[in-house]
């Protein structure tokens, strides 16, 4: 996996089996993953799909808690895949795929990764008939290409404001307190040229996200994000440093992925998840098929199970994520829904301006942090 | 070649130097190759893809334009080339002044102490550099040791710690390196005539004007490549930078990963790299031609 994250995406295995230990993995991991794929063997001769997702909990959850349900109900076996989030995993699926040897047949992609998949021919088009619960997924879920859909959203995660409780007190409820002077030193805050800093501060200080849909906007947000510079630690790019900074209590806190923090607290770490008035950003993954894998069936009742709220229960459970189907299709206990749902409406995280201005978002934010 | 004439000689067989000539061909076709197939076609892809054109909602498409290199014209290109310039020859200075009496006092020891030197010295090269870096953390960090001694004698307010900051940067640096400077000092250094010392002291000199005014000048062309080694290795700085620093304190290369694999601006973290490689071959040019011009004056 790749070190950074700079587009709000997801690019590093879940760090709480991999921890810092997965600034090492880099590219290997992209490979081993690669390597796994093609051995490809699931065994039993039967009807089979190969699934990538991200490494670590995260897929380590969906392996055990969800894909046997699935297997189960459809008699189709999964092979599970830890996949890298990343770049050189994007490059190195569209390679493999030009030569018709996609290590899998599903994976997991970040919004912007089905952007550049999408303009690089990499996925197939889903006939969405074939997935009746498609019905119970916010359109805004759904990427279409060319040809028709071509990621269907699997899973969302928010990034939201993570503190220590014994040196942040009483516990923040607003943004602003990223910006206030009596925290000189004292966040991690997501580094990444164009993450969700971005989100946050439009939706607390200017018009929401739609501020970032021109270039003032963007730079009016960048100005207004000077302003954190004093007050952070460490600009983190990926999860496990940060991870290590909240641990050893290098930081007292800052922004961070709200289902990772939850998995660290239930390890014992004294941490509290807060979603702020302002609400949390939320991002998305999707499932996505290379063109190379023929295996389409299977890929449909996959992703129509997936979408059942019997599986988007178990991604609120299991994954501490935010289910992405409807509310009213979901069954979720008080204690699951206080983890994966804010009480007020999170921040979408405005895609259309990183198709139009992700350079300029990145050069105007890598110049700030610079300065 | 001398070597080859020399051996040859020693071991009676005459040659005639047609065929010696061959037999050197042949000896260099694979690393030849190697160099070329390794290094010069990836040159070539890279000065290629910083030409391309850049697609912001996708990745790249082929083509031919200036349009990456004119956005190095700005001053956070020249902020980031002059910091990591900056660091280079800092932690290049340090490192060969700490380097040369080490590796001069290395030679001066029983043949025994020396070899104990060099395998430890060999010994903590083989460490990760990754490993070396996170131990630095540790060691820095508000839980660590030294920061934890620190606050204990009341140097350090307590809670403080003592990274991210430019210090801690060139500090890593200086040990990562440090091992290579004075291996790469001792075979000259160990060759030097002792004859020559011994003149010195029956002159008169002291040790350490003997150190300072025969061995150094005989060391000049040593001391001109091991500070340019450094400068290269330190130039091309990540993982320490990206660590133990802030944003003002990353190098050329952290801006190189995270236009590539951050943005997804390949032509533009290709642009960067071409310029770096550009920058580094004008500065070991024009570092030859002031030695040269050195060594004909004297």
């Amino acid at each position: 996996m790749s070190v950074t994250d700079q587009s709000g995406r997801r690019m590093l295995s879940r760090p709480g089996v991999i921890g810092r230990r997965g600034l090492l993995l880099g590219a290997g991991a992209a490979g081993l993953a690669m390597a796994a794929g093609c051995s490809g063997a699931t065994g039993g001769g039967g009807r089979s799909l190969r699934v990538s997702s991200y490494g670590g909990n995260f897929e380590q959850a969906l392996r055990e808690h969800i894909y046997p349900l699935f297997t189960e109900a459809t008699g189709i076996a999964v092979e599970s895949i830890p996949q890298p989030a990343g770049l050189q995993f994007l490059l190195q699926l569209i390679e493999a795929n030009k030569a018709g040897q996609t290590p899998m047949d599903l994976c997991i992609s970040a919004p912007l990764d089905v952007m550049r998949g999408n303009a690089a021919g990499l996925w197939r088009a889903y006939d969405t008939t074939r997935i009746p619960n498609l019905a119970n997924l916010p359109e805004s879920y759904v990427t279409r290409g060319a040809e028709g859909a071509a990621a269907i959203g699997a899973v969302g995660w928010f990034f939201t404001m993570v503190t220590n409780p014994k040196t942040v007190s009483p516990t923040p409820t607003s943004w602003t307190e990223l910006w206030a002077t009596g925290r000189r030193n004292a966040w991690g805050l997501a580094g990444t040229g164009a993450g969700p800093m971005f989100e946050v501060t439009a939706a607390t200080y200017f018009d929401g996200p739609e501020t970032l849909n021109t270039e003032a906007g963007i730079r009016a947000c960048v100005s207004k994000m000077e302003g954190l510079k004093p007050n952070t630690r460490l600009w983190w790019e990926s999860e496990g440093t940060m991870q290590t900074a909240l641990e050893n209590g290098e930081v007292q806190g800052g922004v961070y992925f709200a289902d990772v923090a939850e998995t660290l607290i239930q390890s014992g770490a004294n941490l509290e998840v807060v979603f702020p008035q302002e609400g949390p950003v939320i991002d998305f993954g999707s499932w996505c098929q290379p063109s190379a894998s023929t295996k389409t069936e299977e890929a449909h009742a996959f992703i129509n199970f997936m979408l059942s709220p019997q599986a988007q229960n178990l991604i609120a459970s299991r994954l501490n994520a935010p289910p992405l189907i409807r509310a009213d299709l979901l069954t979720l206990d008080d204690a699951v829904r206080a983890k994966v749902t804010s009480p007020t409406p999170p921040i979408a995280t405005n895609l259309e301006a990183r198709r139009l201005h992700l350079d300029f978002m990145v050069q105007e934010f890598s110049q700030m942090l610079a300065r | 070649m001398r070597a080859a004439e020399l051996s040859v000689q020693a071991s009676g067989v005459a040659t005639a130097p047609g065929r010696e000539r061959w037999v050197l061909a042949g000896l260099l076709t694979a690393p030849g190759l190697y160099i070329l197939i390794m290094a010069v076609v990836p040159a070539f892809l890279m000065v290629q893809l910083s030409l391309a054109h850049r697609e912001v909602a996708g990745l790249w498409s082929p083509g031919f334009e200036l349009t990456q290199y004119r956005q190095l014209a700005t001053p956070l290109f020249a902020r980031i080339m002059g910091f990591s310039l900056m660091l280079a020859l800092a932690g290049a200075l340090i490192c060969v002044s700490l380097a040369l009496p080490a590796a001069y006092f290395i030679t001066r020891m029983r043949r025994r102490a020396q070899v104990a030197w060099l395998v430890f010295l060999l010994g903590s090269l083989s460490l990760s550099e990754v490993l070396i870096v996170f131990a630095f953390q540790v060691l820095l960090s508000t839980s660590g040791t030294l920061a934890g001694a620190l606050t204990t004698v009341g140097l350090l307010a307590p809670g403080a710690s003592l990274y991210p900051n430019f210090p801690a940067v060139l500090t890593c640096l200086v040990y990562l390196l440090l091992p290579y400077v004075i291996l790469f000092f001792y075979p000259a250094l160990s060759q030097l005539d002792p004859e020559v010392e011994q003149a010195a002291a029956t002159m008169g000199a002291s040790r350490l004007s003997t150190f300072t005014r025969v061995v150094l000048p005989m060391m000049r062309g040593q001391i001109l490549t091991g500070v340019l080694l450094v400068v290269i290795f330190t130039f091309g700085a990540y993982l320490t930078p990206l660590v133990l620093g802030r944003p003002p304190q990353w190098t050329i290369a952290i801006h190189i990963n995270n236009a590539a694999m951050g943005a997804g601006n390949l032509p533009l973290a290709a642009a960067y790299a071409v310029s770096v490689v550009a920058f580094m071959v004008a500065l070991l040019v024009l570092t030859r031609v002031l030695s040269r011009r050195k060594a004909s004056e004297a």
